[in-house]
């Protein structure tokens, strides 16, 4: 209990009349909290230690079966060799919200699988570089497809099926010589299969 | 004495009013808290109404204003993920909150510096630089959380804390200033610590 006291009463010394002062929460801040917490793909945090809150792995189980479903019925319609999907790439619900946008298109070329990535605007050439990813539904698991610069066809690895990382993700990257995800991403899109 | 009298120290109005501190949560918690703890968007939104201005102010006296509402964004992200880590019995809700931030505004500045963030061995060279920028970083949350934590206390408690720790009366002169019983003035100050520490105790 002294120790504690003792912290308290140092800093209820050190309080200044600017610790009293509150700004006030700007308009769409909720708004972009609710978003970026409603949906199932979220954003990733560095840490790689994680654990879902029910209500949402309840709803990136609702997704991953709507996809399942929706993947068979489109894979007997379409004929081979087409384009398989597309995925709009924005920013939101994202941490950092920007006026970034692009597509990725996932085709079929001689029975293997690509990503056809197009972002205009990548901010290139600043200290860091931008990696493509695939995501699983809930960000729980991920496939890097390489480094760009925005532009590109990149090969789907043999044994990732874009139905179970169905989201597209650029992020970007320190050049630290860490495998990993930085968590932070720049735009990111769900490919409609 | 009549039977079951309080233990030395501990004052009589102490057991009149409700049980000793260590027996489980001080006093029922506030609205936020219960609604956090209930779980759905309503109660992140009741968290971010109790709670969201002082994060957004503490990153914007940490990070800028440019960037404050992302990070605070994250925080309530963040907030929404560890619902089921959260113990009222713990800490407090707002101590628990400015936890996250201070994770997510230390993370900010790792970023900015485009250092990524390494185990505090392995950036040794850069050390001391590091290490005084994360103790700021932790005062100000704490004085910020702090602050807010005196103000929700009851006015009697809170005028009773600042006579004894910012203006330095014995609790006997603030007895006297306050025209209350010196038991009183005893239990205010510890009780209200009590809550202050709570608000902290997340945030340590």
């Amino acid at each position: 209990v002294n120790r504690d006291e003792r912290r308290v009463s140092d800093l209820l010394a050190d309080l200044t009349d600017d610790d009293f002062h509150l700004d006030e929460l700007p308009d769409g801040l909720w708004e972009r909290i609710e978003a970026s917490t409603a949906g199932p793909v979220t954003e990733l945090a560095p840490a790689r230690r994680r654990r879902w809150s029910t209500p949402a792995l309840a709803a990136a189980a609702v997704v991953v079966a709507v996809v399942v479903i929706a993947a068979a019925a489109l894979r007997a319609a379409r004929p081979p060799g087409a384009e398989l999907a597309e995925a709009r790439l924005t920013s939101a619900g994202l941490a950092r919200p920007s006026t970034l946008e692009g597509e990725a298109r996932l085709v079929a070329v001689d029975g293997r699988q690509e990503i056809d990535l197009d972002v205009p605007d990548l901010p290139v050439g600043s200290g860091t570089f931008f990696e493509l990813w695939l995501l699983a539904p809930d960000a729980t698991r991920m496939q890097s497809l390489g480094t760009t610069d925005g532009h590109g066809r990149f090969a789907v690895p043999e044994g990732i099926d874009p139905h179970r990382y169905p989201v597209v993700d650029v992020s970007r990257e320190p050049p630290d010589g860490n495998p990993a995800h930085s968590g932070d991403s720049l735009v990111r899109g769900r490919l409609d299969l | 004495m009549p039977p079951g009298d309080p233990a030395p120290g501990v004052d009589r109005d102490d057991v009149e009013q409700g049980p000793a501190p260590g027996d489980g949560p001080p006093e029922p918690v506030d609205d936020a808290t219960a609604a956090f703890v209930a779980g759905g968007p309503d109660g992140l939104r009741a968290a971010y109404d109790a709670h969201g201005r002082l994060v957004l102010t503490f990153c914007r006296r940490a990070l800028g204003p440019e960037r404050a509402a992302d990070v605070t964004q994250e925080v309530f992200t963040e907030l929404w993920r560890s619902h089921d880590r959260f113990d009222p019995h713990h800490g407090s809700l707002r101590g628990w909150i400015m936890g996250i931030a201070r994770f997510k505004v230390l993370g900010a500045l790792r970023h900015d510096g485009a250092r990524p963030a390494v185990p505090v061995d392995l950036r040794a060279d850069e050390g001391p630089v590091a290490a005084t920028a994360d103790r700021d970083i932790e005062a100000l949350a704490d004085r910020l959380t702090l602050a807010q934590a005196l103000g929700s206390l009851p006015d009697r408690t809170r005028k009773a804390i600042q006579l004894s720790f910012v203006d330095g009366l014995s609790h006997r002169e603030i007895a006297d200033r306050m025209g209350l019983p010196l038991g009183s003035v005893k239990s205010d100050i510890r009780r209200g610590l009590e809550r202050l520490r709570l608000d902290l105790a997340g945030a340590s």
